[in-house]
């Protein structure tokens, strides 16, 4: 099984959300990787054929999927970033009703369903209403939605978004479970999901792909550009305010930090090997600069 | 020649059969099991299954409302105390009020842009436009057994001939379903279901406004009564493709509505 | 328990019920299986296919006929189709792995030998009836269901298959 998305560009009157990207996807698990505004959610809807591209297509095996039709929805399990719910609805009826979408025999949606709410842990509460669930248990009833059909084909648009520690743990051994033979692409600002669970990473700026492969061989191409040096308060301060820190650790009267930085900081900084961390900071650290701007 | 089945019997019995392997069995129960599991799985149900199965989905709500506004006609009807022409009068009202069962539907088609789950929705097996067709399909018989029953109580105790009182029916309901249709064609938000139902008092207030007008809905205005109806009938005709085409348009304008075959 | 519970568990997704079905068929269909095919391999592999079978086309089993039934029928056809594409094996074979599966004396292997043979020598139909019969202890109406044809012709088939079957175990005692 094969996805490829040809050139798949999407412009709108004003930005160009996703500009000529180009991916083949095999069986396995695809990190989508970028900041807010990258266009990681547009391409995933234009994976799931529920936005037009301005141009290229997606292919399965050769097979424009917008011509395939309800062949391909049949394939794929989507959990969008914001879904919403029917109220009156209780996990099981919101899973019997996705099911019957799917085109699920009320029998197999009803033994699906059941095994499902097990696997996410809300089988307790699989008779409560949707409206008295917490973020994380919504969340969980998202996951268990999109895996009804057994797709081949599974994409999903922050999935670990209002999981606790435990929770995305959970999720990370689910996904490296059910992902044996198919495509499952998702997209996180969580640096460590995207570390433990994929086995390919795709990082995306400004609606092009930057970089596509395994962690170690996209961290590499910012070998040389991660240092850490010591230094005192008032020298790491000035530090932290030139040069982008991943990290500052306070050992003793001296900080220890962890620079992103493609010349050397500092005369005692020393290179050392980079995490993903380091590759997020360094493509999206004025992105990252600005969320925390809008947060604080 | 004589058979001794007996003989043979014990003859047949010297073909005996070594045991089976206990490994081998073990397998076939796991195989089997997978094999069922798979086949389960992989059925997938037709469209009538699922426009039964849609049935169940529509919110108890709009039934209720339907029974409620038919027990409401069906006593207005079978009230003895009324002579013939104040049942014609009551027909008026009626007419005046069936954009309230044309409407009624609407935010029910329209849950999916209101609750956010039209994404969801949208990329399953059964897209937005079998799931829209579905509930129109459901919610729109429900409404033409609605108004048959409202026509067959009223044209006992109504002196109006049958014609003329499926024209005072069916003209403000499909006014009032064009309006809904082009909303649902352009709003795809919670917004919409407050915009259908401003259609809705909009055609209450415009066909109660004409009641009062001299002639409206007598005798000599069936021929106008008659162009409406084939132009609303036609207008509801493509109000209704139109808004087909957009369902697969969730997040874009219409220049750009997906060709998605269906 | 009856086979009409057994399918309505396996219906409702009990998970035990297609265990307990296989629990209940298995050793029938194999021995079957194993008088067909003459080799205890195959006759497993073939028994199986035959549940494999059963669990994939499990809509198509609408009970108008008993499940056992309907299992010796796939296993039947199994069999028959595995027959074609092999050439028929030498009875040395057989009785080397009879031998090998089963420590008895050289006197039994030779009845199984003249058996064996005697029924490889009745026509297709009347070896199953008589397999069917004698060796499953099935109905001659549910003989006549699982080899669609009328019960008279399956009589008829048993009658002649015993009638030939009688010559030739006859004339081996007397060899």
């Amino acid at each position: 099984m094969k996805m490829t998305l040809n050139r798949l560009t999407k412009r709108y009157k004003d930005k160009t959300a996703v500009d000529s990207l180009f991916a083949e996807l095999t069986p396995g698990v695809y990190g989508l990787l970028g900041a807010n505004g990258a266009g990681k959610t547009t391409l995933m809807r234009m994976v799931c054929g529920i936005l037009n591209p301005t141009s290229g297509n997606v292919t399965l095996d050769g097979r424009d999927t917008l011509a395939m039709g309800e062949g391909y929805r049949d394939l794929l399990g989507y959990l969008p970033q914001d879904f919403g719910y029917y109220p009156v609805f209780t996990a099981m009826d919101y899973l019997m009703y996705v099911a019957a979408l799917k085109g699920l025999t009320k029998r197999a949606a009803k033994v699906r369903a059941n095994e499902l709410l097990e696997i996410v842990s809300l089988q307790t509460v699989a008779n409560k209403k949707i409206r008295a669930f917490s973020g994380g248990m919504r969340q969980r009833l998202g996951i268990a939605q999109a895996l009804l059909n057994d797709p081949k084909i599974l994409v999903l648009d922050e999935p670990t978004a209002g999981l606790d520690p435990k929770e995305r743990v959970r999720f990370r051994n689910l996904i490296s479970e059910i992902s044996k033979d198919k495509i499952v692409l998702f997209s996180t600002h969580i640096v460590s999901d995207v570390e433990y669970i994929a086995g390919t990473i795709l990082v995306m700026k400004d609606g092009r792909l930057i970089h596509q492969g395994k962690p170690d061989e996209i961290t590499a191409s910012i070998n040389g550009y991660v240092w850490e040096c010591r230094a005192d308060p008032r020298e790491a301060e000035l530090l932290s305010a030139k040069y982008t820190v991943s990290n500052i650790r306070h050992e003793g009267n001296q900080d220890m930090l962890r620079i992103v930085s493609e010349e050397k900081p500092c005369e005692n900084a020393v290179q050392v090997e980079p995490t993903l961390e380091d590759l997020y900071l360094y493509y999206f650290s004025e992105e990252a600069a600005q969320q925390e701007k809008e947060v604080s | 020649m004589k058979i001794n089945e007996r003989k043979i019997r014990e003859d047949l019995a010297s073909f005996s059969v070594p045991a089976y392997d206990p490994e081998k069995m073990r397998e076939t129960v796991q195989l089997a099991k997978a094999a069922y599991r798979e086949r389960q799985f992989a059925a997938r149900i037709g469209f009538w299954e699922f426009l039964s199965m849609q049935l169940r989905f529509i919110g108890k709500w709009v039934w209720l409302a339907q029974v409620v506004l038919l027990l409401s006609v069906l006593l207005a009807v079978s009230r003895r105390s009324f002579a013939v022409n104040e049942m014609q009068h009551v027909f008026l009202v009626f007419s005046c009020a069936v954009p309230l069962l044309a409407f009624l539907g609407f935010p029910e088609i329209l849950k999916s842009y209101a609750h956010g789950m039209a994404e969801i929705e949208g990329c399953t097996r059964f897209s937005m436009r079998k799931l829209m067709g579905a509930r129109m399909l459901i919610l729109g018989l429900a409404d033409l057994c609605c108004m048959t029953v409202i026509l067959a109580a009223s044209a006992a105790r109504s002196g109006t001939p049958v014609l003329r009182m499926i024209l005072y029916l069916f003209v403000p309901f499909n006014v009032t379903c064009c309006g809904c249709l082009t909303v649902l064609e352009h709003v795809k938000s919670r917004q919409g279901g407050y915009f259908c139902a401003a259609v809705c008092v909009l055609c209450i207030a415009v066909f109660s406004q004409l009641s009062f007008v001299k002639g409206f809905y007598e005798t000599a205005a069936t021929g106008m009564w008659i162009v409406l109806f084939f132009c609303s009938l036609a207008y509801f005709a493509t109000e209704l493709f139109r808004a087909f085409r957009s369902f697969d348009r969730l997040f874009c304008s219409k220049q750009e509505t997906l060709s998605v075959p269906w | 328990m009856d086979d009409e519970r057994l399918i309505r568990r396996i219906k409702s997704g009990d998970k035990n019920a297609l265990d307990d079905l296989i629990q209940k068929y298995y050793n029938d269909i194999y021995k079957y299986c194993y008088r067909k095919m003459g080799r205890k391999s195959d006759a497993e592999d073939i028994t199986q296919e035959a549940f494999l079978h059963f669990c994939r086309n499990f809509d198509s089993y609408t009970q108008r006929g008993k499940c056992r039934n309907y299992l010796y029928v796939i296993a039947r056809n199994l069999c028959a189709n595995t027959l074609q594409k092999k050439t028929s094996l030498p009875l040395s074979s057989i009785k080397e792995e009879y031998l090998s599966e089963n420590d008895t004396g050289l006197k039994q292997v030779d009845a199984v030998d003249s058996v064996q043979a005697a029924l490889k020598q009745l026509p297709e139909e009347q070896r199953t009836v008589i397999l069917l019969r004698f060796y499953q202890d099935l109905k001659l109406k549910d003989i006549a269901q699982i080899v669609d044809a009328g019960l008279s012709v399956t009589k008829y088939r048993l009658y002649q298959g015993l009638k030939t079957l009688s010559k030739l175990l006859l004339k081996e005692d007397w060899l």
